[in-house]
């Protein structure tokens, strides 16, 4: 294992090796601080992979090793350090839950396989948490999963929400939990939390609609 | 008469506009109000977790709950201090001490025995740094998967048996008053 590593090193130019062990440092530094903010009893550990994640079936390492892969491909879409953040936020959620349940938390870490769509929801929001708590803004967790996640026609028979929805729910529960970065919001002239406020009319539509009428009804959000 | 009537139908012409100007202005980002606002938690900015002393806390829920699909994120909750809890002599935490957790995560159940989950957090006692406080409890129904993962096994040579295995439900999370719930506090950490 030890000469792959010095093989690739090897390779690798000086600035490439620069580089990239300035990103494992700058994600370590996030991480840990997140993890020792929030007080999280769970050992995990985070990677900066360079390359793109090539096997789609790969079993997600952050629920079976609790080794958090952060690729190289993921970080190209990231544009400061609250939406790297964020990504980081979720990773560690997600991780977080891999210790949940029985046998060490195998059946959890199953469980989350079997129907990702059940915990997405509650990894974003969790990450959210995370974040404020750490002392950085959540309205960045928008913009990432605004930027990142493709939209699909539909997430009826899906093992995913639809991002939209996702979204959709990170903002409500900013609007409900953590108003103040709402108003005084950093994002405002972000080009991309404005593309988000364009496309999701409809649902903040819903969402207004919900506080207004004090309804506690669940909005179904398309 | 006829004037009556255009007059009528001028104004529900002319509130029917307004309305739908009301309507369009709610799709635009409409803020809460700043003395809605609550406080938010102190971010930490300094911490030693040096000490492993911690002292646990045992609470009561006051009243049964049960999740359901009317469940929402926000519900508060009572609890009552089980029993006194003392350090270096001090009494920290009376016997029938109230405090209250907030519902601020809430997993649905779903098939495959998947139970729901809920998570309460903001545990607060009157003589107790609440940074200082593991204040953060969850409950799971009880985990159906267990059984449901080896009934697919079994019955999954007898093809499509082993899918009905899927549409078991898990079980709602539930906390009764006599179960015992445990935070820890952990009073020689320095939490700034």
């Amino acid at each position: 294992m030890l000469g792959v590593n010095a093989g690739l090193a090897y390779e690798m130019t000086n600035e490439e090796l620069l580089q990239n062990i300035s990103m494992q440092n700058v994600i370590d530094s996030i991480a840990y601080d997140m993890l020792n903010v929030a007080q999280i009893k769970n050992r995990m550990i985070f990677t900066y992979d360079k390359e793109s994640k090539k096997k789609l079936l790969k079993c997600n390492e952050s629920l079976t090793k609790r080794e958090i892969l952060i690729y190289g491909d993921a970080i190209q879409k990231i544009s400061d350090k609250n939406e790297l953040a964020a990504l980081i936020a979720r990773e560690i959620v997600k991780a977080d839950a891999s210790y949940w349940g029985y046998f060490k938390g195998y059946v959890g870490s199953a469980q989350i396989r079997f129907a990702p769509k059940k915990y997405e929801i509650y990894f974003d929001c969790a990450a959210v948490d995370l974040m404020v708590k750490a002392g950085y803004n959540p309205v960045a967790m928008i913009t990432f999963l605004h930027k990142v996640y493709p939209q699909r026609r539909t997430d009826f028979i899906s093992t995913a929400n639809l991002t939209s929805k996702r979204v959709m729910h990170v903002y409500e529960y900013i609007y409900t939990t953590y108003p103040e970065y709402l108003i005084n919001n950093e994002y405002k002239n972000n080009k991309y939390y404005q593309n988000f406020l364009l496309t999701s009319l409809e649902n903040r539509g819903k969402l207004y609609e919900k506080i207004r009428t004090k309804s506690n009804e669940k909005i179904k959000y398309e | 008469m006829n004037k009556i009537y255009t007059i009528i139908f001028c104004l529900f012409l002319l509130i029917s506009g307004l309305n739908a100007g009301a309507e369009e202005s709610a799709l635009y980002e409409k803020l809460p109000d700043a003395q809605t606002i609550q406080e938010q938690p102190q971010r930490i900015t300094n911490y030693d977790y040096s000490n492993a002393t911690r002292i646990p806390i045992y609470l009561h829920i006051e009243n049964r709950y049960k999740t359901n699909g009317d469940t929402n994120v926000g519900d508060e909750l009572t609890f009552v201090a089980a029993r006194n809890v003392y350090y270096n002599g001090k009494l920290l935490v009376k016997r029938g001490e109230k405090t209250s957790a907030k519902l601020t995560h809430f997993i649905r159940r779903g098939m495959n025995g998947i139970p729901s989950i809920m998570i309460l957090e903001g545990f607060q006692f009157e003589n107790l740094d609440s940074k200082k406080l593991d204040g953060k409890y969850m409950k799971r129904g009880f985990d159906n998967t267990l059984f449901v993962l080896p009934l697919k096994w079994v019955l999954t040579p007898l093809y499509p048996m082993g899918s009905f295995a899927n549409i078991i439900i898990g079980c709602e999370a539930r906390i009764s008053p006599k179960d015992d719930i445990i935070i820890y506090y952990y009073p020689e950490w320095t939490v700034e």
